[in-house]
């Protein structure tokens, strides 16, 4: 019996360091469009959460390539102060992609203002993806997020660790709806699953 | 001209006698003001040479001027509001074959040129098919893929479509004597259009707004790749087994796959 107390006793801290999963969600690379004049009307990093932040956060990337994924990293949200996606869809409603995209993200109840981590930290998947654009010339970018800078830029499969030990599964899955085709996120972290989905960007 | 203000005259002849009164007085003031005064740029049209369509024309874009002006103040380098008086033409499946994509490795940009040379070289090569759909896509057809689809699927008027320099287009189909806008028509070629590009339910972004719009990007479609082996930019041999393969094949050169979503698209930067 003694020994049992005892286990249970020094099992506690590591069940404690495993007990919230990390933040997941959405990275949204938004390219603001006045529909009027076509000009940029501004470049806005977002990022959805599927928990509240209490504390600034490095978030990274994933893209999930049907059997590989690649990390971007990294986005960091400093301002912890959670924003209505209503009020984006107001401020922004010159451009009528952003309103019906920011509309159709389903299944993530905290949205941020993110931007790019300091480029020092960049791994080589991000400097490639944003490491030579500017507002001028940039497309929009979305891909599913997890909090944490993770050790790898590439990884083969869909399993993978988050920087805190839980052990991860990402899915991508395309669906065709009537609306248009959607992409399906499905993260699941110790079989707890979490699914958004979001619209596809246009090529 | 543009100091006479036509429109708003012609705002003020609501009538159809009047109209044709307005009309008459519009080219007796025409030719008097321009005989002495050359247009304002080389290549506005001779006010004096303007058939009573093409002036239906000028109030018309008047009218898109003035609401715009009420509206928005911005101004755009690409989107010209303020053309001169020309004629345009109804939009339709005709303006599919113009402002072309190519299909030509030779028509991107360096460095993603030189990327894709050696990676297409590489899958050749090896006996993988290859189909290049796009490279090079204008942003003029960009604009018009674009709008196109937003008047089918109904997410723009035609007639609230901002004009693009160099696309003579009238979204409207507009009546070239009263100059009213036929907006049944005007779904109708915007569907024809969206068909006429191949479309479908994929979503189309803005111009300006892909990478084939900046020479950085190459739809193609890459079959018989099971089985075969591929020289990677190392020299190291690999057998392909899957796409995965493909696509880190591919990224070795700087080629990179855009994913699932988009199965044909690779650009220099994964976007």
């Amino acid at each position: 019996m003694k020994i049992l107390i005892a286990l249970l006793f020094l099992a506690a801290p590591t069940r404690m360091l495993h007990a919230t999963p990390p933040s997941i969600g959405l990275w949204e690379d938004v390219i603001v469009v006045d529909d009027d004049t076509l000009q940029l009307i501004s470049h806005q990093h977002f990022i959805f959460t599927n928990q509240k932040l209490v504390a600034p956060t490095i978030f990274t990337a994933l893209k999930d390539y049907g059997g590989e994924i690649d990390a971007f990293c990294c986005i960091e949200v400093q301002n912890t102060t959670s924003l209505s996606a209503l009020e984006m869809e107001r401020k922004f409603s010159h451009d009528h992609d952003f309103v019906q995209r920011f509309s159709h993200i389903h299944g993530l109840k905290y949205l941020y203002e993110a931007r790019l981590a300091n480029r020092e930290i960049w791994n080589d998947k991000m400097l490639l993806l944003k490491g030579n654009r500017n507002d001028g010339n940039d497309i929009p970018f979305s891909a599913p997020v997890i909090a944490g800078q993770l050790g790898f830029s590439e990884i083969a499969d869909n399993h993978f660790s988050s920087a805190d030990g839980h052990e991860i599964q990402l899915k991508t899955d395309v669906s065709k709806k009537k609306q248009g085709q959607q992409l399906i996120h499905q993260f699941m972290i110790e079989h707890q699953r979490t699914t958004f989905t979001v619209p596809i960007l246009g090529d | 001209m543009r100091h006479l203000d036509f429109y708003r005259l012609f705002r003020c002849a609501k009538k159809k006698t009047i109209a044709i009164i307005t009309m008459a007085a519009l080219f007796w003031a025409i030719d008097t003001s321009t005989l002495g005064a050359p247009p304002s740029t080389p290549s506005t049209h001779s006010p004096s040479q303007l058939t009573p369509a093409q002036i239906f024309q000028y109030i018309g874009e008047q009218k898109v001027k003035t609401a715009a002006e009420d509206g928005n103040t911005s101004s755009s380098a690409k989107t010209d509001k303020t053309y001169s008086p020309i004629l345009l033409e109804p939009s339709g499946r005709p303006w599919c074959v113009r402002f072309s994509p190519s299909t030509r490795i030779e028509d991107l940009k360096e460095p993603f040129k030189g990327n894709l040379k050696r990676f297409h070289a590489a899958i050749t090569r090896a006996g993988i098919r290859i189909v290049i759909t796009t490279t090079y896509r204008p942003e003029e057809r960009s604009y018009l893929m674009y709008y196109s689809t937003q008047i089918a699927r109904n997410k723009e008027s035609a007639v609230t479509v901002p004009s693009w320099q160099g696309v003579n287009i009238d979204w409207g189909h507009r009546d070239r004597i009263g100059f009213k806008a036929n907006l049944v028509k005007a779904k109708s070629a915007a569907r024809d259009m969206m068909f006429g590009y191949g479309i479908g339910s994929m979503p189309v972004s803005k111009p300006g707004r892909s990478s084939h719009n900046y020479s950085q990007a190459i739809d193609m479609q890459l079959s018989n790749f099971v089985g075969k082996t591929v020289l990677d930019a190392q020299d190291k041999s690999r057998k392909i087994k899957n796409f995965i393969d493909l696509k880190s094949v591919g990224a070795s050169y700087g080629v990179i796959w855009y994913g699932p979503e988009d199965r044909v698209h690779w650009s220099l930067d994964g976007n």
